[in-house]
């Protein structure tokens, strides 16, 4: 290949900057705050078989609506499950929904916002009109819709969630491209004979990502959110799936919502929490990748 | 101006027409329909294929796909929306009834939120890094993570259940029906769907007058004397308001969503729960004529905030 006669690129710039978003983020408290509290969730959902020796799923039927004891930290649930195992299990759904979504969904959108930008013409009005479309669907709906016709599982969940969210990021990284495209840089990569794949992924690609990482994190609070709803409302997960707005679907019953305080205020607590903590990091994220977002 | 709106107003007809394909291609790909959602499979006997074939046609669901849509679209023209599967009556009478019950609940949740939210961001945006504006702030980030369905569920545990003071459920007691029961039913579920609207008005509502607040013009009012009551007054605060008209009218459609999953909560018959109850139900019509109502109205308040927002800011205009 040619490029191994070519001089090496010095990356240390590219490393000094690293170095500077990772300072400027640590100096946020809130965010850094919010990324302490993630971490210890991620690692005790990724340990959950290690923290508890119980099955989320194993029903006791001569424990039923217990209150929390040493044998249950947090009680049982309406068929005898551990409520604390399930809660820690529903950890495992919550980020994988949440993670799940944003790389699907990012990946898809910033492909189509990057194709679009750079290509203009009928490809963008295409693209765009689709996505102004689904845009203008309030998101619940389009999910609705496609939880309707598909089996209610993780899977689908995440693709559903991720079909109504890719085109506000088509949008935000199609902008950008518009901007970053008239820089002299690019039209010198151009003119050197670069294909359009290599402009998009080498030159366009690193410079429009920041708003696009930043609106992804916010992103993944909004569709574990979105997932908590969906089970809340019964056409999310099913049970006996432990996913937190499963469990608190069995809330809506009023003798457990009565009787049961100790089964429904940890998973909705655990949400609360769960999304609040994200929320911190993209806040953080935002100022240190790019001071000039102020709000989304 | 009238050219623009005339503009805006035709290009909303495209993206209608895109909602109704959507609407009914998601619908047309759901596996089964509703006559197999609706026999037992253990009544099956040997000639009851013929049974399902004669329910099938009945209902108009063994025509091909395309004049199933525009028949679909010709009876929508003329305002049917066809039948309920379920209920074997006018989705459009069904809707009717329970979407006055949505605009109840939505309309007294923004307006409290507007009201709270731009008045709490008005006074964090003049008095910036103060101990309320910090208040507000904090506030606002829990407002805006905290799941609405779990909020909702507290205030029934603790007004309804612990301290018996307000309903849980539902959007009158039978046998009474005055306004001050009406509006006891109302407290609830209002405060539950406008908690997060207010944190986002006030976010909002406080850059805004941030920004407004070094503009030139608000520098050359206060450099020539004038009393700052007036500057807040008559300078930064109805200029400040202008970028708000957009915020309230992007929040609708997340409005509708919150209202969709606070209905389930205190059992409010609007069409939050009649969607999800069709959706469980598989009642395709009821679904479809669900999607489409909501959808038609944020299409006609994004066009309305589009609208007020050229007679607000001639700059609009002209682009």
């Amino acid at each position: 290949m040619t490029t191994s006669t070519l001089p090496k690129l010095n990356t240390a710039p590219r490393v000094r900057q690293r170095h500077r978003v990772i300072r400027k983020f640590m100096r946020n408290r809130m965010a850094l705050f919010g990324l302490i509290i993630l971490t210890v969730i991620v690692v005790a959902a990724a340990a959950a078989p290690a923290i508890t020796a119980q099955s989320p799923y194993r029903t006791d039927l001569r424990a039923i609506r217990q209150a929390p004891s040493e044998a249950h930290l947090l009680g049982t649930d309406i068929a005898g499950r551990d409520v604390f195992t399930r809660v820690l299990y529903g950890a495992r759904i919550s980020l994988l929904v949440g993670i799940g979504t944003i790389v699907l969904y990012g990946v898809t959108g910033v492909v189509f916002g990057l194709i679009a930008g750079y290509y203009g013409g009928w490809v963008d009005t295409v693209i765009m009109r689709i996505s102004d479309t689904l845009m203008s669907i309030p998101t619940l709906l389009v999910v609705l819709m496609l939880v309707t016709i598909t089996e209610p599982n993780v899977a689908n969940i995440i693709f559903a969630i991720a079909v109504s969210r890719w085109p506000g990021i088509t949008r935000l990284v199609r902008g950008q491209v518009l901007t970053v495209k008239q820089l002299e840089y690019v039209s010198a990569a151009r003119s050197i004979g670069a294909s359009g794949y290599r402009i998009m992924a080498v030159h366009l690609l690193p410079n429009i990502l920041a708003p696009a990482i930043v609106s992804l994190s916010f992103g993944m609070a909004s569709a574990i959110l979105a997932e908590a709803s969906l089970s809340f409302l019964g056409v999310g997960i099913r049970p006996p799936e432990p996913s937190w707005g499963t469990m608190l679907n069995e809330a809506r019953a009023l003798s457990v919502l009565t009787e049961m305080p100790w089964f429904w205020v940890p998973p909705g607590l655990m949400t609360a929490i769960t999304v609040l903590c994200i929320n911190f990091v993209g806040d953080g994220l935002r100022d240190a990748l790019d001071p000039r977002m102020k709000e989304i | 101006m009238r050219q623009y709106i005339l503009r805006r107003f035709l290009q909303s007809i495209p993206t209608l027409l895109m909602l109704t394909i959507i609407t009914f291609g998601f619908m047309q790909s759901a596996p089964g329909d509703f006559v197999d959602a609706m026999i037992d499979p253990a009544a099956l006997t040997s000639n009851s294929e013929q049974v399902l074939a004669e329910q099938r046609a009945a209902l108009g669901l063994d025509q091909p796909v395309v004049i199933q849509y525009v028949n679909w679209v010709g009876q929508l023209v003329q305002g049917n929306l066809g039948y309920s599967f379920v209920y074997k009556r006018p989705v459009l009478g069904m809707i009717a009834e329970r979407l006055w019950a949505t605009i109840q609940l939505g309309g007294a949740a923004i307006i409290v939120a507007v009201i709270i939210g731009v008045s709490a961001g008005m006074v964090s945006g003049l008095r910036p890094y103060s101990k309320f504006d910090y208040i507000v702030s904090v506030l606002s980030y829990g407002a805006w993570s905290f799941p609405n369905f779990y909020l909702g569920l507290i205030l029934i545990y603790i007004f309804a259940v612990q301290l018996k003071i307000l309903p849980s459920a539902g959007m009158l007691t039978p046998g009474v029906d005055d306004v001050g029961d009406r509006l006891k039913h109302l407290i609830l579920p209002v405060t539950a769907l406008c908690v997060q609207f207010i944190g986002q008005f006030a976010r909002q509502t406080r850059s805004a007058v941030l920004e407004v607040r070094s503009e030139d013009y608000v520098n050359t009012a206060r450099a020539k004397g004038l009393r700052p009551r007036r500057i807040t007054m008559h300078h930064i605060l109805p200029n400040a308001l202008i970028p708000i008209i957009t915020v309230i009218g992007l929040s609708v459609p997340v409005l509708i969503t919150g209202a969709i999953v606070t209905e389930m909560v205190f059992s409010w018959s609007g069409m939050g729960t009649l969607m999800i109850n069709a959706i469980t139900a598989r009642d395709y019509p009821v679904v479809m004529g669900t999607v489409l109502v909501i959808g038609m109205v944020v299409l006609g308040v994004n066009l309305i905030v589009d609208m007020l927002y050229a007679v607000v800011d001639p700059r609009i205009r002209y682009n």
